[in-house]
């Protein structure tokens, strides 16, 4: 298994410097350049909302991302100790719900947000969110079935 | 946020000169596309070929900027890449946005 932890501020002009940095990490474990990008796409959006929504954008607070390597799949824990998730955000991560269907007439009514945690659900395999002890924990795993048992 | 922008007749061609759009230059990448409409030009092509990595925060400023230009007016997209392809894809969002594989096409596209 191997093992990799990054903490990064809790400000939004850091989250790619950790987006990135996993991104590499992930090319190095042998995934292509689409799927590390999926990873990479769904850090930056777990990371931004533990800093929107846990600890409702206000730095000097610490995110940390963690990542675990195993010969078939990815772990991806994102930590912070904010606010918990709402409960309705949690049944919606649990759920498998896929990115609705949009109309092209109807453009007015198209939300500007809210699309972080359904992209999060459709690009990662299993996604499971804890709070306990003012530490909260969202666990995303990708498989990798793709990758020669060696590399990991 | 930096763009570089040339008009060709009515269309105003915008490209994008980051190479990321995430959370915390959305708000300036809005307020960019939202001034070039506050000045008159509702017929937008947004070129983003030099853009490697979109997140939803950035995707929200574009469906903001979209309802911005109003239903007369037209928000297109030119020189996606793959990956920035794929999170429209994946969001729904190639069916709202007109994409188009250069400027060339998307600006014949919107001067119909």
């Amino acid at each position: 298994m191997k093992r990799l932890e990054l903490a990064i501020d809790s400000d939004l002009t850091q989250v790619s410097l950790a987006a990135v940095a996993i991104h590499r990490v992930c090319l190095y474990l042998g995934l292509n350049d689409a799927r590390a990008g999926e990873v990479e796409l769904c850090v930056a959006e777990a990371v931004t909302n533990s800093i929107r929504h846990a600890y409702h954008g206000i730095p000097g607070n610490r995110v940390t991302i963690a990542l675990a390597a195993s010969s078939d799949r990815l772990l991806i824990e994102v930590c912070d100790t904010g606010s918990a998730m709402p409960l309705e955000s949690q049944q919606r991560l649990e759920r498998s719900l896929r990115t609705p269907e949009v109309q092209m007439c109807d453009r007015t009514s198209i939300p500007e947000g809210g699309r972080g945690l359904h992209i999060i659900r459709e690009l990662m395999d299993e996604v499971s969110y804890t709070s306990k002890h003012q530490l909260n924990h969202l666990v995303m795993t990708k498989y990798l079935a793709e990758i020669p048992r060696h590399e990991a | 946020m930096r763009f570089e922008e040339h008009n060709v007749g009515k269309v105003l061609v915008a490209k994008v000169l980051e190479s990321r759009i995430a959370a915390d230059v959305a708000p300036r990448f809005k307020q960019g596309l939202i001034d070039y409409i506050n000045n008159g030009h509702h017929v937008l092509v947004l070129d983003l070929s030099d853009v490697t990595f979109i997140d939803s925060s950035g995707l929200g400023a574009l469906i903001g900027s979209l309802k911005a230009v109003g239903n007369d007016g037209e928000l297109a997209l030119c020189g996606a890449r793959e990956t920035v392809a794929s999170m429209f894809k994946l969001t729904r969002m190639n069916k709202v946005f007109r994409m188009f594989d250069g400027p060339e096409q998307a600006v014949a596209a919107l001067s119909q």
